[in-house]
């Protein structure tokens, strides 16, 4: 048998399945996830019943707020940012990790390295959002979203601060959040958000 | 082609093949990169991103995924096209090409690590081991339209989004570039040292190969002289057998003659041993009373002149007897042209000068028993050549005597006395007388039977004067007959017969032989000595005579032909005689053969010495006994240069004792 056209096949046949494979990569990188609208002031939220009803009110103080899947790869990315950005925070911020933690799962179920690593933030501290109630009533659906309300409870930056999924390095998201970290700004910065769905369907619908 | 020319063309083709081996090695390291690369994708994958979660519900990330099939579909693409293309150009193209993916894929799969992306440095440095810079432009292509696709390209295109600033990605690729800026033309340079390595080392076999060759060459020329070395070796190992077991006395001396070496047959001639004559002066000659003092002298001047000499003369041995001594002198010339030593080679030729003594005493006693022999050949080819023509002078006197007892002269005598008796009345007498009546009638018979016998005696007369004449021609020829040839004159073969049967005239007609005469036309001429061929011919006839009376036969005959053929004149003499037996025909030419009961074995000798003389020959046939015999005498046609060649380089016939080969031929 002539193996020349053979030859050619597996080429082709590895050339497409490569190509085909880049395409779906960048298609998962770049594909935004779905977000929702964030409170423009954290005041509209009740938080009493929640974990963060110690954090609010925190008069002066500018609150980021990074919603998490402790499980996600792709926020590891999102922890790499912000620990490159905050040596450059000016201000006096405070970080919470809200962390989501399905409601049937004790709170170790929270511990990753990304957790590990947010923890380790200054001025951090890591909440457990059993259920997944706060990222709802923030409307948060995709992991590594950052919402930045200033000291005035104002909601200053909302959206995903890597370039891509699970891809770290610098994006105008990033600089635009560190932007508003370190100066006032009235309007509310939007970005999408890239990382793995925080919510199952159940519980987006409950 | 000039050597420049091959030296380059060589050097190309070196670098061509080192660099497909280079290439091939590099192909086996890029081939397990390739494999290595995959398995730590997956690695990756497994370790940054093994799940990708939804809630509490989690699944196989996409990167596990795209570490298996993209990177397995990266490096068995490059693996199988290095196996299937290894050397070609295109094959580092596509090296370098899939590196770079392999670099965007890993960037990926650590989630964008800013430290993975020295993949994309560590890969050109790999790259850049092929030696060749443009595969380095090829990945900084592939890293510039990769980071623009997926960073700009794609996300606005597909979402409207920039995620990233839009020329991040011409950041990215100036600095590859950047690093490629140094990698080039280091890659250049190293493949130029390659080059340069595969030019010195094609210099360095042109350099083997060249003095390969003239080992070789040299290699033939020393073999060459070694064989011939070797041959002057056996040479002289030849030669100093010769000098050693020859029985000559070779000596070697100095330009003065003075003695150097000897060999041994110097010491078995002269009795001296080397020791005793080195040094010697005049070749160790030892000269006497009994050396020729002119060859001495002779033998000093050569020394002198430096010339070479052979002489015989009369030396010493250490004993002091004398020994006649043959000598060579050779001079032997120096590399400057001088004779720088003399050789001498010395034989004892005493046994030889007392052998060629004796032979000269010998020579003489034969020359003089030849001349006595000679001498008596002669007397007796006079005596039968002068017997054969006596015969005829004997039959003439014979004739005559009678002719003369029965002369008319008695009968004019008595007619005479007749006329005397009556002379007074002789006229009556005759008118009267019967017997004077008849008178006259009787005195003309009687004159006219003078008249005859006149004529007749007249004839045998003439005969006789020229058999005397032959006799005296036989008796000059003999006398003459050593040294002197004939008289060569121009001769009819018809006359030569005629003369013949005239000699033998008498004895043929008296014993009733029938002579037939048989002559070509034209007539044969020849120009020889006319007494030998007579001597010869007569000598034939006779024999043949003789033949014929001891066979008896009814009617004898003779038959005398003569022919011309080429350069020769022929004589036959055939008769139907008693013949010649068979065993006896190789002998009838021997000197003192004879078949006849009173001969002396010497006609047919002579007369074949006598053919061999005026350049014929004379040859004998015969059937046998009652057959008759036929004889041949060739005779040149042109006798001159024949004899006179034979007078010049032959013996005389008298001296030779011929053999029958040399006088005849036989059937």
């Amino acid at each position: 048998m002539n193996s020349r056209p053979v030859l050619l096949m597996t080429f082709v046949a590895l050339f497409a399945m490569a190509a085909i494979g880049f395409v779906q990569l960048t298609d998962y990188s770049s594909r935004p996830g779905k977000s929702g609208q964030a409170p423009l002031r954290v005041t509209d939220v009740r938080l009493s019943d929640t974990s963060l009803a110690d954090a609010f009110p925190a008069p002066g103080v500018p609150t980021l707020l990074v919603f998490y899947h402790p499980k996600c790869p792709c926020t590891v990315a999102t922890v790499r940012v912000l620990e490159r950005l905050q040596p450059r925070f000016r201000p006096k911020l405070r970080i919470t990790a809200v962390a989501y933690c399905p409601g049937d799962q004790q709170d170790t179920w929270i511990e990753s390295r990304t957790t590990t690593a947010l923890s380790k933030l200054a001025s951090s501290q890591v909440v457990v959002d059993r259920g997944g109630k706060l990222c709802k009533r923030f409307g948060v659906f995709v992991s590594g979203q950052v919402l930045l309300y200033d000291g005035e409870g104002r909601l200053s930056f909302s959206g995903g601060i890597t370039p891509y999924r699970g891809h770290e390095g610098d994006s105008p998201s990033s600089l635009d959040l560190l932007k508003r970290i370190n100066t006032s700004h009235d309007d509310c910065g939007s970005w999408p958000v890239f990382g793995c769905s925080m919510l199952s369907d159940s519980e987006r619908q409950r | 082609m000039t050597d420049s020319a091959r030296t380059i063309e060589s050097t190309d083709t070196l670098f061509r093949k080192r660099y497909k081996k280079e290439c091939l090695r590099v192909n086996k390291f890029i081939q397990w990169l390739m494999v290595a690369q995959w398995l730590t994708g997956i690695a990756f994958a497994a370790l940054y991103s093994p799940l990708t979660w939804i809630g509490n519900e989690f699944e196989p990330h996409v990167h596990l995924r795209a570490s298996v099939f993209i990177g397995g579909a990266l490096s068995g693409f490059a693996i199988l096209w290095l196996r299937t293309y290894p050397t070609a150009a295109h094959t580092r193209h596509v090296v370098a090409i899939t590196q770079m993916l392999w670099s965007a894929l890993l960037i990926h799969l650590s989630g964008g690590r800013i430290e993975t992306h020295f993949h994309v440095f560590a890969s050109l440095a790999i790259l850049s081991i092929y030696r060749d810079w443009t595969i380095l432009i090829t990945a900084t292509a592939v890293i510039a339209v990769d980071h623009f696709v997926r960073g700009v390209f794609y996300p606005l295109s597909a979402f409207g989004i920039v995620t990233e600033s839009p020329y991040r990605w011409i950041e990215h690729a100036l600095w590859v570039l950047f690093e490629v800026a140094f990698l080039a033309p280091g890659c250049r340079r190293l493949r130029n040292e390659f080059r340069e390595l595969c030019a010195r080392q094609t210099e360095i076999v042109e350099a083997k190969r060249s003095v390969d060759i003239k080992v070789e060459e040299r290699t033939k020329d020393l073999v060459k002289a070694n064989l011939l070395l070797a041959i002057k070796t056996a040479e002289a190992e030849k030669m100093a057998l010769v000098a050693k077991y020859t029985d000559n006395a070779v000596a070697i001396s100095d330009g003065d003659a003075n003695v150097e070496w000897v060999n041994e047959g110097f010491t078995r001639i002269t009795g001296f041993e080397p020791d005793e004559i080195i040094g010697a002066p005049e070749f160790g000659f030892q000269f006497g009373e009994m050396t020729c003092p002119q060859t001495l002298a002779d033998m000093r001047g050569a020394i002198d002149d430096k010339q070479a000499f052979n002489a015989e003369f009369i030396s010493y041995r250490k004993d002091g007897t004398p020994y006649w001594m043959a000598i060579e002198l050779r001079p032997i010339p120096g590399n400057d042209g001088t004779t720088e030593r003399f050789i001498s080679i010395q034989s004892d030729i005493t046994d030889r000068v007392e052998a060629e003594r004796q032979n000269r005493l010998l020579q003489q006693e034969i020359v003089d028993a030849s001349r006595q022999a000679g001498m008596a050949e002669v007397a007796t080819g006079v005596l039968h050549n002068v017997g054969n023509i006596l015969n005829s002078v004997n039959v003439s006197a014979s004739v005559i005597r009678k002719q003369f007892e029965n002369s008319a002269l008695e009968n004019l005598e008595k007619a005479t006395d007749l006329i005397s008796e009556y002379e007074s009345s002789l006229a009556e007498f005759i008118e009267h007388d019967d017997r004077g009546k008849n008178l006259p009638k009787y005195l003309v018979l009687v004159a006219q039977s003078l008249r005859n016998e006149r004529v007749s005696v007249g004839r045998e007369i003439g005969d006789l004067t020229k058999n005397i004449e032959h006799i005296k021609e036989i008796i000059a020829v003999q006398q003459t007959m050593a040294k002197t040839s004939g008289l060569q004159q121009e001769l009819h073969a018809s006359e030569i017969i005629r003369d013949v049967l005239t000699a033998n005239k008498e004895s043929l007609t008296n014993h009733a032989i029938e002579v037939i005469e048989e002559v070509e036309t034209p007539e044969p001429t020849l120009i020889s000595d006319k007494h030998r061929i007579l001597q010869i011919l007569i000598n034939l006839v006779c024999n043949a005579k003789d033949a014929l009376l001891e066979a008896d036969v009814p009617r004898p005959r003779i038959l005398l032909r003569t022919w011309t053929q080429r350069e020769d004149v022929y004589f036959e003499v055939t008769d139907n005689g008693i013949g010649i037996r068979t065993d006896d025909i190789n002998k009838i030419f021997q000197h003192g053969f004879t078949t006849k009961a009173h001969g002396h074995g010497f006609g047919l000798h002579s007369s074949a010495n006598a053919a061999t003389e005026i350049g014929g020959r004379l040859s004998a046939t015969s059937e046998g006994i009652g057959k008759g015999a036929r004889f041949v005498l060739r005779v040149p046609v042109d006798g001159r240069d024949s004899a006179e060649k034979h007078d010049r380089d032959a013996p005389s016939a008298s001296d030779r004792d011929l053999s029958p080969f040399d006088s005849g031929e036989y059937a």
